[in-house]
């Protein structure tokens, strides 16, 4: 069997995967997008871009995840995931490195690469680097 | 901006003739009993519901003209299936795909339907099957949102939402595990007067709180578990219904919102306080009047949201509302809630999930809760809340039934 997170996506998400923070911008109104979709959700333009955009937020909540439906998840657990305010607006929900969470903790968010070869959003106290897969990049800070 | 006073005039108007629900009767509350897990489609629970309806209610297949149906497991079927399936001629057929806020507004749906002669005799039913494996096939591809950016991380359904939501709410308002096992806890012991609960046993504090972990701050006994079942009623007019000798719930008010305060970062309010004076004003009395409320209770944080935004204490104030008062069905001066179990003690059955409450509303007002009955009850509420595709559920739903005067 394939020791893969779920690799299922829609065709409009496929940003960069470089540690930083890009998401679809609306080039009519400005609005920044997440989950992503095709048109603008503020002014419904379709004119959406992918662009980098100022990675910092701060964390709304977490969650430990004790069980998962996915066997990837499984053999991984527990699990930390969080969702996370960006200055810009939008909520983000990410795989979280962070020792001690805490609620209104400041991150900074960025896109790896999973081990499905898609792209998620990870959050960490320092910028996230790039050229890594996040469970690489996960296990290199647990160890 | 201001609205010209023409347009002003217009909406005033609309709202001064707005039509309530009176003279529309809900009869015959209907459970499919729930399995576990089922290797038949949702079409099995689907017939097995009508059948039970016919039966229970002395009509024939041609005498039901509408159907308002809800499912998640009918796929690759649709409604209109369910017609052909059971040879059916229909004026009227409604899909009501909003989760656990679908039972209310099947209900509103089919009560227009008849007021406006559309319909005579709607059978609204909420079915799903849960065969293995069901559960992950659901909540891997429920919406596009959740496949993109929820599923991939391992949150595998709405456990991990509803986890953030509980922190951030017990962070915010102060509320601690125990008060929203006390939620749990007063279900189960309502559950074990309800035969058709798939939880039997009693379910102490302790239980509750030495539960394994499934998403931190939520433990087993916060989650539902995921079954297969149906929930049923029919809707008609109340001259209708004397005209069969059935017993009913009439409908006082009714109400529902979409996507209600987005621009909340997290899910604190739901569409519920955005019309609850309305619903109210609508029914002539007030949460203080309710003899019962069913609420939606996929997680209990939601549980204690509804009961602030429906007024029954202020926002932040719910943990203390349930320390304070008894919540079984049989509590004298308490509130009693979700009296048939509700989600967390009977099982989630899909689409039925967001029956459940409604159905044991109109058992209670038509003196059909058996065990369970509380004596005399009058007037109760049902809210519904259901399809969470990113981070909180999108549809809101409450309704106010009462015994016919």
């Amino acid at each position: 069997m394939n020791d893969r997170p779920p690799a299922t996506r829609s065709e409009l998400w496929d940003p960069p995967r470089d540690g930083k923070l890009w998401l679809q911008v609306c080039r009519s109104c400005a609005a920044a997008h997440y989950p992503p979709q095709e048109l603008c959700r503020e002014c419904l333009a379709d004119d959406l871009a992918w662009k980098e955009i100022d990675a910092s937020g701060r964390l709304l909540s977490f969650t430990v995840l004790h069980a998962s439906v996915e066997a990837y998840f499984r053999k991984r657990l527990p699990w930390l995931v969080g969702l996370v305010e960006l200055e810009r607006g939008p909520v983000l929900f990410a795989h979280l490195a962070v020792e001690t969470p805490r609620i209104g903790m400041a991150l900074h968010v960025g896109v790896l690469e999973d081990a499905a070869g898609q792209a998620v959003l990870a959050a960490a106290e320092d910028p996230v680097p790039g050229g890594s897969t996040v469970e690489n990049w996960l296990a290199r800070r647990q160890a | 901006m201001s609205r010209p006073a023409a347009l002003e005039e217009i909406e005033e108007n609309r709202l001064m003739s707005r039509r309530g629900y009176q003279g529309v009767a809900v009869a015959v509350p209907i459970t499919v009993p729930y399995e576990r897990f089922s290797e038949r489609t949702a079409v099995w629970f689907f017939g097995r519901a009508l059948a039970e309806l016919l039966q229970q209610s002395g009509l024939g297949k041609h005498d039901i003209d509408g159907l308002a149906l809800s499912s998640f497991s009918l796929v690759p079927d649709t409604p209109a299936s369910i017609a052909e399936y059971f040879d059916m001629q229909l004026n009227w057929l409604e899909h009501v795909p909003y989760g656990g806020a679908s039972g209310v507004i099947a209900l509103q749906r089919a009560a227009r339907a008849v007021q406006a002669g559309d319909a005579e005799v709607v059978a609204c039913i909420a079915a799903d099957t849960n065969r293995k494996g069901g559960f992950r096939d659901l909540v891997a591809n429920f919406s596009r949102f959740s496949q993109d950016a929820v599923y991939p991380y391992g949150a595998g359904g709405p456990n991990a939402v509803f986890a953030m939501i509980t922190r951030h709410y017990m962070k915010t308002f102060g509320a601690a595990r125990k008060d929203f096992g006390r939620i749990c806890v007063a279900q189960r012991s309502n559950a074990l007067a309800n035969p058709n609960a798939l939880f039997k046993n009693a379910l102490t504090m302790d239980d509750y709180l030495n539960a394994r972990p499934i998403a931190e701050p939520l433990h087993l006994y916060d989650c539902v578990m995921p079954c297969a079942g149906a929930e049923a009623f029919l809707v008609m007019s109340g001259k209708r219904a004397r005209a069969q000798g059935l017993s009913y719930a009439e409908v006082l008010a009714a109400g529902e919102r979409y996507n209600a305060y987005f621009e909340d970062a997290v899910h604190v309010r739901g569409g519920w306080l955005d019309y609850r004076d309305d619903l109210y004003e609508q029914a002539g009395c007030g949460a203080q009047n309710m003899d019962f409320v069913q609420t939606y209770d996929d997680y209990p944080v939601i549980v204690m949201i509804q009961l602030e935004d429906l007024g029954f204490c202020g926002k932040g104030e719910a943990w203390e509302l349930v320390r304070e008062t008894e919540l079984t069905w049989n509590a004298r001066a308490g509130l009693p809630h979700n009296t048939s179990g509700g989600q967390l003690s009977c099982g989630q059955a899909g689409a039925a999930g967001g029956f459940i409450g409604l159905v044991e509303a109109v058992r209670q007002l038509t003196g059909g809760a058996g065990d369970r009955q509380i004596a005399g009850a009058q007037r109760g509420l049902v809210s519904g809340y259901g399809m969470v595709n990113y981070d909180r559920c999108l549809c809101t739903s409450a309704a106010i039934l009462g015994r016919p005067s």
